[in-house]
């Protein structure tokens, strides 16, 4: 299948994002969370970053959507330089290029019913007329029955939490999502709920995802593609397929191996 | 369920246990469990199951208003359950101790390392300083921690780092039980790994019996002789590791080893789910807590009217599980 | 370590020079002329004259505050225009008195804020929760000068226990030296136990009265940031280890919770040092605060001025310890150049 349309929905050229680290009186030292990571993602695909804590997965996903300028390098989506847009057309892209976060109860306003918190974004892209059926057309897709529509987040299972903050996403109609870690923060039995979701809704949808995760297995069985990050930069890029059976990088071997084997069974060896 | 080559006794055996929360929801519902030495046993559950429950329980550690509600806890021969609260400080970190999932948080971020380890040996016997020292390198050495990181602050290690101490700091005295909740969950998978390494050796250096409770099968598989599956503040099957993973009879059990299997096979479209979501403490359904989500109830009332007790298996007296439809032969996945 | 030393002290040093300039240039704005405050209403314009020029009234802000400075310096703090007497000797005959007052006060409230929070806290104990919040609330809105007045009443007149508004000591007993001003010190210096006694009796309803205030604030800071450590983890951890709750909470959660305590304290005993104007009038004690107060009625600049410099450096002071306590209690702080993690 050929995954790459003429064009990727997608590209990152030399991302880097440095921070400085304060010390008090030395010279301030630079540390680059995100060092010269290129990529690129075709519509429909599913491109999954991994890697663990420090690795700047989590900085790259920001700014792959437009949150952060990074130092150099360049965001195109949709052939369009994001951070070449103006305050405006950025916000106005975000409706195609949306994130959504690991800690549901974190990223949702406890203060807001669920109804609220999906309407929001319609309200702020000027799409308030007629929000309710999408809303409410959104809110079915993900699995989150009209009874539920007035509760508050808190009242709410962590499933259900994610569901709504994929709705809030969804709804808006981007045709690339990033998601940093959604399932980690999820029980097992519910992870395969969201997951299996996630398919759904990119069948029904056309979107694009770029998956961040931590869990190899899940990143395999989900995406299509994987590049494997660590401190900062790709250190592997292939189909998950490749990746699995022949781990290039020494980094990806030792993930491999280090993952518990799921029950007994072996883990593909280098 | 005692280990393979079962010794006479159990260090620990835990009856009838229930836990509630003041005078509402049981949390932890007539447990049963006992504990050979030297076992490791794996304490599986999701959120909501009462896991960690049971390990604060058995330690005497129970807070925000959770009480033993009925049961009995027997380390040692000894009943813990109405012990006096000074009786029950000298079994812990003694006799049982227990190690925390996220080793940031578990330990004192304003004391130094040494300071923490030097604490929990003084706690017990009455060793002088340079015997202090001794046992304290000595622990150090058992979780391959380099002796300079004696005088570093939590902040200043890695999680990998800090959660071998707080292993360290557990096992200083060679309990006979010890209870890890969540130890990898907080970590990265390499480290996790290396942790879990430290953890058996020690374990199985000081003959330390050890609950792990977790979520994660894939640690459970790596690090555990037996499993017991618990949901909805019980245990719904139990057995050795390898079979109960391998063969599992309960509905619930069996759900959770497709769920974490079928992410290997690249040949699925969509993972098999089990609809719905564990219950909470306080919404624990009456009956068998999993009827709801169970796929073999086939609208058998007795499901919904009593609990199915852990029972053994027809000839495979090792292995039990609660259930009323259980299987006798394999699983269904 | 010499470098963040270096830098406090002289950041301390703006801050005091500040406070000065900002003092003096107050006080010679507001209306009232000392001259005329100080030699009456019958005083000749020659005189005034001559009492302008002797002060260094006549020349312009700059040139006295500069000759103020030059003189601070060196020891000389002025004269008090009011009573002749130089401001030094003033204020050092009259600053032990409030510092023992106040370092009475602060020991006492400090040490029962810890003890009530703690017990407070490291248990659940609602009815003495309840009790000990109430009196905090009381002591909060309760006006010391008021509660002096109060304490007076019920426990010097009605039963007698403890002297009246008297001042320090029972002015009868035998004179005895007083090396460092501060009573206590000096009459168990001297061997005079009788002397030590009345002192002490003298010092209780004072520094109680001082102190409830105090006491409050810092008892209901502490308690709250008690309850904030203590669902944390790791004191979990310390009794699994078969540590008591008590010993859980002094050893733990204290240091753990205590840095914006520390901060507050700090603040508090710098403020007390300072003097309370009122409830030395009430107890006739001879400290600072009166003083102060009728000299900045007269005008009488020298006093004044030394004395608020003589505040600022207390306040630094103090800071500057509670600075360098943070460091000991907290090695986060200590090692904030940290590196991050070592594998």
């Amino acid at each position: 299948m050929d995954e790459r349309a003429p064009e990727p929905l997608l590209r990152v050229e030399g991302l880097t994002q440095s921070f400085r680290l304060r010390s008090a009186g030395r010279q301030a030292e630079t540390f680059a969370a995100v060092n010269d990571v290129s990529l690129a993602v075709a519509r429909g695909e599913r491109v999954g970053i991994v890697g663990e804590s420090g690795s700047g997965k989590s900085t790259l996903a920001r700014a792959i959507v437009g949150l952060r300028r990074p130092d150099c390098g360049r965001v195109t989506f949709d052939g369009t330089d994001v951070y070449a847009l103006g305050r405006r057309e950025r916000v106005a892209l975000r409706c195609r290029l949306q994130l959504v976060l690991q800690d549901p109860s974190a990223s949702l306003d406890p203060r807001m019913s669920v109804r609220a918190l999906v309407r929001e974004g319609l309200e702020v892209h000027g799409r308030g007329a007629g929000a309710d059926a999408a809303v409410a057309q959104v809110l079915d897709q993900v699995g989150i029955p009209a009874s539920l529509h007035e509760r508050k987040p808190h009242a709410l299972s962590g499933g259900q939490r994610q569901r709504v903050a994929l709705a809030r996403s969804i709804v808006l109609g981007p045709d690339l999502v990033v998601l940093d870690e959604p399932v980690s923060a999820l029980d097992v039995s519910v992870q395969g709920q969201i997951l299996n979701l996630l398919l759904d809704l990119q069948d029904a949808h056309d979107l694009a995802y770029v998956f961040v995760v931590h869990d190899l297995a899940v990143a395999r069985w989900f995406c299509h593609r994987v590049l494997v990050m660590r401190q900062g930069r790709i250190v592997e890029d292939a189909s998950s397929e490749q990746l699995f059976t022949q781990p290039q990088h020494p980094y990806t071997r030792e993930l491999l191996a280090a993952a518990p084997s799921a029950l007994g069974e072996p883990v593909p060896d280098a | 369920m005692t280990a393979v080559g079962a010794s006479a006794e159990a260090v620990l055996k835990i009856t009838d246990l229930s836990v509630a929360y003041g005078e509402g929801p049981e949390v932890v519902r007539s447990l049963d469990l006992t504990l050979a030495p030297g076992e490791r046993l794996g304490l599986i559950g999701e959120s909501g199951a009462g896991k960690s429950t049971v390990g604060l329980a058995v330690i005497g550690l129970l807070r925000s208003g959770m009480r033993i509600t009925s049961g009995s806890v027997v380390l040692n021969g000894r009943e813990l359950t109405g012990l006096s609260e000074r009786d029950l400080r000298d079994t812990r970190g003694n006799d049982i101790a227990l190690v925390y999932q996220d080793a940031l948080a578990a330990l004192d971020p304003v004391k130094s390392v040494r300071s923490q380890l030097d604490e929990a040996i003084r706690a017990h016997g009455d060793l002088d300083r340079a015997q202090r020292e001794a046992v304290m390198l000595d622990a150090m050495a058992g979780a391959a921690l380099p002796v300079e990181h004696l005088d570093s602050y939590p902040h200043e290690l890695s999680g990998g780092l800090r959660q071998r101490v707080s292993i360290a700091m557990a096992l200083a005295n060679k309990p006979s039980v010890l209870i890890a909740d969540e130890p990898t969950t907080a970590l990265d998978v390499t480290t996790q790994s290396r942790v879990l390494a430290v953890l058996d050796e020690l374990v199985k250096s000081t003959g330390t019996a050890l609950i792990l409770i977790t979520h994660d099968l894939g640690v459970v598989s790596a690090c555990c002789d037996t499993t017991a599956v618990m949901y909805g503040g019980r245990i719904v099957e139990s057995g050795p590791t390898q079979e109960v993973f391998q063969s599992p009879r309960h509905p619930y059990t069996q759900a959770l080893v497709r769920s974490v299997t079928a992410i290997g096979r690249s040949d699925l479209e969509r993972l098999p789910v089990i609809e719905g979501a564990p219950p909470a403490a306080e919404a624990i359904p009456s009956g068998c807590a999993f009827a709801p989500r169970c796929e073999r109830r086939d609208g058998d009332p007795l499901c919904v009217a009593e609990s199915p007790t852990l029972a053994e298996l027809v000839g495979a007296p090792h292995r039990k599980a609660a259930c009323w439809h259980v299987e006798t032969d394999g699983s269904d996945g | 370590m010499i470098a963040f030393v270096a830098r406090r002290l002289s950041l301390a040093l703006i801050s005091i020079v500040g406070a000065s300039v900002i003092a003096f240039v107050i006080l010679r704005v507001a209306p009232g002329d000392p001259a005329r405050l100080v030699l009456g209403q019958f005083a000749t314009p020659a005189q005034i004259a001559q009492f302008r020029r002797a002060n260094g009234l006549d020349l312009n802000l700059a040139a006295q505050y500069w000759r103020f400075v030059s003189r601070f310096v060196t020891g000389d703090w002025g004269f008090s225009y009011g009573s002749g007497v130089p401001v030094r000797h003033l204020l050092i005959s009259r600053l032990p008195a409030t510092v023992e007052l106040a370092l009475t006060a602060f020991a006492w409230a400090a040490a029962a804020a810890v003890l009530l929070a703690l017990a407070c806290t490291y248990r659940t104990r609602p009815r003495l929760e309840r009790s000990v919040n109430a009196v905090a609330f009381a002591g909060l809105a309760a006006p010391p000068f008021w509660l002096a007045l109060l304490a007076l009443l019920a426990l010097s007149l009605k039963i007698g226990i403890f002297p009246g508004p008297d001042g320090q000591i029972n002015a009868r007993l035998a004179a005895f030296p007083h090396p460092t001003g501060f009573l206590l010190l000096d009459s168990l210096l001297a061997g005079r136990l009788d002397a030590f006694a009345s002192v002490v009796s003298h010092l209780v309803l004072p520094a109680f009265v001082l102190g409830l205030g105090v006491w409050a604030y810092l008892y209901r800071l502490l308690r709250a940031n008690l309850l904030e450590v203590a669902n944390e983890p790791f004191l979990m951890v310390v009794e699994s280890k078969g540590i008591g709750r008590w010993t859980t909470f002094w050893r733990h959660a204290l240091p753990n919770a205590g840095l914006p305590t520390l901060t507050a304290a700090g603040l508090v005993l710098a403020w007390l040092l300072g003097g309370s104007v009122l409830v030395e009038a009430v107890f006739d004690w001879p400290g600072v605060g009166g003083l102060v107060v009728d000299a900045v009625g007269q005008k009488d600049y020298s006093i004044v001025q030394a004395f608020i410099v003589v505040s600022a450096a207390t306040y630094v002071a103090v800071n500057f310890l509670v600075d360098l306590l943070y460091g000991v209690v907290d090695p986060r702080i200590r090692t904030a150049v940290n590196h991050g993690a070592q594998q």
